[in-house]
């Protein structure tokens, strides 16, 4: 495989999980496909709780729409940027809807193995995406108890 | 003589290796005056890096995957570092080590990076520093203040 067609499968991996679409892991990564979720503890390699976080991704934004801005390639690894924009009119993590549109970028790298991706490293800017919902940093001299 | 891709692969290595050096002039030399307007100002980077390496003192920065295509290279940068230095952001120094990655797709003309676009893991390192709490957590204290 080349990098152009390397390119095209993970444009569209990331379309299709982008959009909320966990059949991805059955069609599109190898049997012993590795993720690495850079942005949060605890989900490494762990495929289920990844489908669970897209789920509720989908749940709480349910117009999520997503919109790859660069993707470059070398050997068997492809690197994206994509820009995800939705309404927040559902349930986030239990919260009610804010009724706010935000806008989140996504970086990944992904290594293939014949047509399938074999591994990935992805790193969303979570935290801007909760500041855009409303979340508030608090200065630890403030924190009860702290 | 290596192709444009390996030489601006290199580059970035280099200008990490200042990083890791405290050498903030050399490193700024690999950035072109382009990268930057009055909103982001070099001397602004120039003084956020500074502070990062002052609150971090063993701070090391490890490139740990780099490809490249044309004129961009793409790379992943672990930190790992101890918070016994200066403020972070205002933050006092807590003690505490973090570790995290941020991505980056830069785009070299001859030999400066010319533009930059990254992620990077800020609510994971304010979650390692024990100043924000993890979602789940944040959640629960949530429907607790609901219930009072």
């Amino acid at each position: 495989m080349g990098i152009e067609e390397n390119k095209e499968i993970v444009r569209i991996f990331t379309e299709r999980f982008g959009r909320g679409d966990n059949s991805v892991f059955d069609d599109m990564v190898t049997t012993d496909f590795l993720i690495h979720y850079l942005m949060r503890q605890g989900i490494d390699n762990d495929i289920d709780a990844l489908k669970k976080t897209n789920d509720g991704g989908h749940a709480a934004f349910p117009d999520y729409s997503i919109e790859i801005v660069d993707m470059i390639a070398e050997d068997d690894k492809v690197m994206v940027i994509a820009k995800r924009t939705g309404t927040n009119t559902g349930e986030f993590s239990g919260l009610p809807p804010t009724g706010k549109t935000v806008t989140m970028y996504r970086m990944a790298l992904y290594r293939l193995e014949n047509g399938k991706i074999a591994e990935g490293w992805n790193l969303d800017d979570y935290l801007g995406q909760l500041l855009q919902l409303g979340f508030t940093l608090t200065p630890p001299s403030l924190n009860k108890g702290a | 003589m290596g192709t444009v891709e390996e030489n601006n692969k290199e580059l970035i290595r280099r200008q990490y290796e200042h990083y890791n050096q405290l050498e903030f002039d050399a490193a700024h030399e690999y950035f072109s005056d382009e990268m930057f307007s009055e909103h982001f100002t070099r001397e602004q980077v120039k003084e956020s890096e500074m502070m990062l390496h002052n609150a971090f003192p063993d701070l090391t920065l490890t490139i740990v995957d780099i490809i490249a295509e044309g004129d961009k290279v793409a790379f992943i940068v672990n930190g790992k570092g101890t918070h016994t230095g200066g403020p972070y952001f205002g933050i006092p120094a807590t003690g505490k080590e973090v570790n995290a990655q941020n991505t980056y797709i830069d785009r070299i003309v001859d030999n400066k990076i010319v533009e930059g676009n990254g992620t990077a893991s800020m609510l994971l390192l304010l979650q390692q520093l024990g100043v924000m709490p993890t979602i789940e957590e944040a959640v629960k204290a949530y429907n607790e203040s609901k219930k009072e």
